[in-house]
């Protein structure tokens, strides 16, 4: 797994390589433009203590972030990270355990999708923030954050598993018919395989979402810490190259959780044959 | 003995908007073992409906449908059907999609992989096993969409345009390759077209249906030896006979399309 990984992306390296010149480029010049502005204001105002820091000193914040136990909590960024993740985990979990079946059921059957689409229109246009409030009331700090991410992966995973399952060929089904398959078998092995590249693109856009309602939920309540807390935290006491790592950190936590997604999502359609 | 497949007034209507469609209307066929039909007709005559009536996939109004003497009821694997869009499981390989149907018979491993290798052999797709679908030509589909119909080794197989979206060359190879097919298995198999040329190239008998509601207009014999020759004075003559009869149906089913009702 990790060899192939290894592998995809040296071949990926490879074919792209100018695309990568240019995406170092443009960070690059974005990084050189940022500092230049960061000078200016402190040209002008020497005594400069505003919301803009070098990025360089945000560089030291991101590493010093690391080492640096906080006194009130006892935490460092390492420890915020795991906090996050086990969220993000658990509540993926949750909306999994939850959003495939649904999704699968009511892709299926025009009774239970009668049922409950006007539940699912009605909640779904109601931002998953919306809920932070009363969820970290009913549910506290651990499991509230938690079941706001659950609600932002649940909505994309459950409309595309439901839309993989409408979506399988009518052909494909007469095929297995005239092959002897039965309801069962038809459902084990014609519906669910042909879902399966559906589901892995509602998790990649649930993950994204989820990383998002993490962060404010966070904000807002939290237990033992967490990337989201961090940031406000630092914020609050006007550390700002502290609170632009912890953004950047969830940037890249993002980044990594939504790759690992898309990597998966691509490797399982190829080694299944539908792309 | 009981003929392969028995038709007897079958009857289908069905219902699209507030009209009432009389897709087929009396149509009666019996097929005896081993013969190749070739059901031919305008489009829209319920030549395709006669077919999924026998394969099970779609409901009958009236009339008698068997198999070897028993009623059809629900699709079954005594009856292969192989498709115009091929209808292969893109996930699966070849050698998995031949499989699909023993599997469902829960045959064990080894033994599928013994029927499998037979007729992947059979059709000629050998080295293209561990092949995915979409790596293969639209003839090689085909090819496998023919082998996974016969490894259930139905009693009959139902062919539904199954060279429709192939090329020309394509398809008088395909025709070529399932007349040795069916020599080397004996089936009997019934083939919807709507081409004259690969009806008499291929059929033992054409059996001509009328426009809508389709019912059996003419049975014609095909009596010439094979290989066929396209260009040989009796293939003419009888593809000249077919396309006859057919040209008739065609203005009908044209003056219908025109007509307001």
């Amino acid at each position: 797994m990790t060899q192939d990984l290894f592998r995809t992306l040296q071949k990926t390296v490879k074919e792209n390589w100018k695309q990568y010149v240019l995406a170092v480029i443009s960070v690059a010049v974005f990084i050189a433009a940022w500092h230049l502005y960061a000078s200016y204001l402190r040209e002008i105002d020497s005594g400069y203590k505003g919301y803009i820091p070098y990025p360089m000193d945000v560089a030291e914040a991101l590493v010093d972030s690391f080492q640096y136990e906080d006194p009130n909590t006892g935490l460092t960024m390492s420890d915020h990270i795991g906090a996050s993740l086990e969220r993000i985990i658990l509540g993926f979990l949750i909306a999994m355990v939850v959003a495939v079946p649904l999704g699968l059921l009511m892709g299926t059957f025009r009774t239970v999708d009668a049922v409950g689409r006007p539940i699912v229109e009605l909640v779904r246009p109601i931002p998953p923030l919306a809920w932070i409030p009363i969820f970290i009331v009913v549910l506290g700090m651990l499991w509230g954050p938690v079941a706001i991410v659950a609600l932002g992966i649940f909505f994309p995973v459950l409309l595309n598993v439901m839309f993989g399952v409408r979506s399988v060929e009518p052909t494909l089904m007469d095929a297995a018919k005239t092959l002897g398959a039965g309801r069962g078998q038809m459902f084990l092995k014609v519906v669910l395989p042909f879902t399966t590249p559906y589901l892995m693109t509602g998790v990649k856009v649930g993950l994204g979402i989820g990383w998002m309602c993490i962060v404010a939920a966070e904000m807002v309540g939290n237990y033992g810490g967490g990337v989201g807390f961090f940031i406000k935290d630092t914020a609050d006491v006007g550390e700002f190259e502290y609170m632009y790592a912890g953004m950047i950190v969830i940037g890249l936590l993002g980044i990594f959780t939504t790759g690992v997604a898309g990597f998966i999502e691509t490797r399982l359609s190829r080694w299944m044959g539908m792309k | 003995m009981t003929p392969c497949i028995e038709i007897e007034s079958l009857s289908k209507t069905f219902i699209k908007g507030r009209k009432e469609v009389r897709a087929l209307a009396d149509f009666d066929l019996v097929v005896p073992d081993a013969q190749f039909v070739c059901l031919l007709g305008p489009s829209g005559c319920g030549k395709t409906t006669v077919l999924r009536i026998l394969a099970g996939l779609e409901s009958k109004s009236f009339g008698v449908v068997k198999i070897k003497g028993k009623e059809v009821a629900r699709a079954g694997s005594d009856r292969g059907m192989v498709f115009q869009e091929f209808a292969l499981f893109p996930w699966r390989s070849v050698r998995k999609n031949i499989e699909f149907g023993l599997e469902i018979k829960k045959m064990p491993e080894a033994e599928r992989r013994e029927v499998s290798s037979k007729y992947i052999d059979l059709v000629g797709l050998g080295g293209f096993e561990d092949a995915h679908p979409k790596e293969l030509s639209g003839g090689m589909k085909q090819r496998v969409g023919i082998a996974r119909a016969l490894a259930n080794e139905p009693a009959v197989l139902l062919m539904d345009e199954p060279f429709g979206s192939l090329d020309a060359q394509t398809r008088n190879l395909m025709q070529k390759e399932l007349l040795r097919i069916w020599s080397a298995t004996k089936k009997t198999i019934l083939f919807v077209t709507h081409s004259v040329d690969e009806a008499v190239f291929l059929a033992d008998r054409i059996v001509v249906m009328t426009a809508r509601p389709g019912m059996v207009r003419e049975d014609i014999g095909v009596d010439l030896p094979r290989p066929r020759d396209r260009t040989s004075k009796e293939f003419i003559s009888v593809r000249g006979k077919v396309l006859a009869e057919l040209d008739e149906e065609f203005e009908k089913a044209r003056a219908k399309e025109l007509s307001p009702d």
